[in-house]
């Protein structure tokens, strides 16, 4: 039980944490940030990469490697990693880091789990709705299903993955 | 010479007064004379409670044979006749109790037998449990507690080395973690709901929750 800090008042979670949304069609904000939270993460990873390279390359040779953004192999390099880690991601759980972050996973639009196959199609199909100047993504605002473009090319869907009434239970319980 | 004849007049004086003793008895008639006598009389001259106190009651006890009287004695025929009701209401029983040694009576006792002799299960089934905690006053238990003391008496040592503490500091840990990732969630959610409300306005739909993929589903049979 944790008490809080310095007579700070605890957070409370919304009103819609109030009942179970596991299993429900996730919403835009939620994937949004948990795509933030991706990008984030890979663009990070991949710098770390590049540096621990150009770090390897300097104890080795003695000159570190300068890696150019507009470098084309840099850039080839990062779009490879970027393909991997989504496409690996959703293929081996459904969900990448954002997304468990924030509890929601990828799907059939049935429930069912996402086949690998389905999971690289999305993939390939993610840039598109970005090309459509965001348009791909109006499906999730406006659609029953809350899907974006790359959903309705993959055959996907995102849902929620984790119990809110369980959350707020464990949050009421820390008191 | 006076001393030399006294013996043999004394001698003589004492057959002659035992002979006409031994006459006038013989020729007294008891009977009549008793006929004579009034008894009552004679006893309203006796001073009894003068004679019983030089009685000693003791020594004459000591020659009575108790054993031998009690042997004569029917006792069932006196318990009989004796209004056991009667006595027990003139009874001062306070009074007896009183003078009776209650904790020499009780170490006389055998309770281990007389326990032994109870079904405690048969008595138990017969308790109402529930009446007796009723009437229990647990407040006044509890004040009469003196939780110091109960505490003291808590070995902290032994109950922190049965304590898994690396789990419980593992647990609180991801407590922390888990009620940030819980609090992130729900402000998510809460945003996507936000929006939801709003997109539904725009389309002039009744927004009833997010949907899901069971409610695309119709039971077998509707059409």
């Amino acid at each position: 039980m944790i008490a809080p800090v310095g007579g700070a008042t605890p957070i409370s979670p919304p009103a819609v944490a109030r009942v179970s949304l596991q299993g429900r069609y996730a919403g835009f904000a939620s994937r949004f940030v948990a795509f933030i939270v991706d990008e984030g993460t890979a663009t990070g990873l991949f710098a770390l990469a590049l540096a621990t390279i150009s770090f390897a390359a300097q104890v080795l040779t003695g000159q570190p490697i300068h890696w150019n953004r507009s470098n084309l192999w840099v850039g080839l390099a990062f779009i490879g990693w970027q393909f991997l880690y989504f496409a690996y991601s959703w293929a081996a759980s459904g969900k990448t880091f954002g997304m468990a972050v924030f509890g929601i996973r990828v799907v059939r639009p049935d429930g069912i789990d996402a086949s690998w196959r389905k999971a690289v199609v999305r993939t390939l199909a993610l840039p598109l709705s970005f090309l459509l100047l965001g348009l791909g993504f109006l499906g999730i605002v406006l659609g029953d299903k809350r899907r974006a473009l790359h959903d309705v090319i993959a055959g996907t869907a995102v849902v929620y993955s984790w119990d809110a009434r369980a959350a707020r239970l464990r949050f009421l319980s820390r008191g | 010479m006076g001393d030399r004849l006294a013996p043999p007049v004394e001698a003589l004086a004492q057959a002659v007064a035992e002979r006409a003793v031994e006459l006038v008895v013989s020729a007294l008639d008891m009977n009549a004379l008793l006929d004579r006598v009034d008894v009552n009389a004679v006893l309203d001259e006796i001073d009894v409670d003068g004679m019983l106190a030089r009685v000693d009651v003791n020594a004459v006890l000591e020659h009575v044979d108790l054993d031998g009287l009690l042997e004569r004695v029917d006792l069932d025929r006196l318990l009989a006749r004796v209004d056991l009701n009667r006595l027990a209401a003139r009874l001062d029983l306070d009074r007896l109790l009183a003078t009776v040694n209650v904790n020499r009576l009780v170490g006389t006792v055998d309770i281990t037998a007389i326990v032994q002799q109870v079904d405690v299960n048969q008595v138990v089934q017969q308790v109402d449990v529930d009446a007796v905690i009723q009437k229990v006053d647990l407040e006044a238990v509890t004040d009469r507690l003196d939780m110091n003391a109960i505490v003291q008496r808590v070995d902290v040592d032994a109950l922190v080395q049965q304590t898994d503490l690396a789990a419980i500091i593992a647990r609180s840990s991801g407590g922390i973690a888990g009620g940030a990732l819980d609090v992130a969630r729900s402000q998510a959610v809460g945003l996507d709901e936000f929006i939801a409300r709003w997109a539904a306005r725009l389309r002039r739909r009744t927004y009833a929750g997010p949907p899901g993929p069971m409610d695309s589903l119709k039971p077998v049979g509707e059409s």
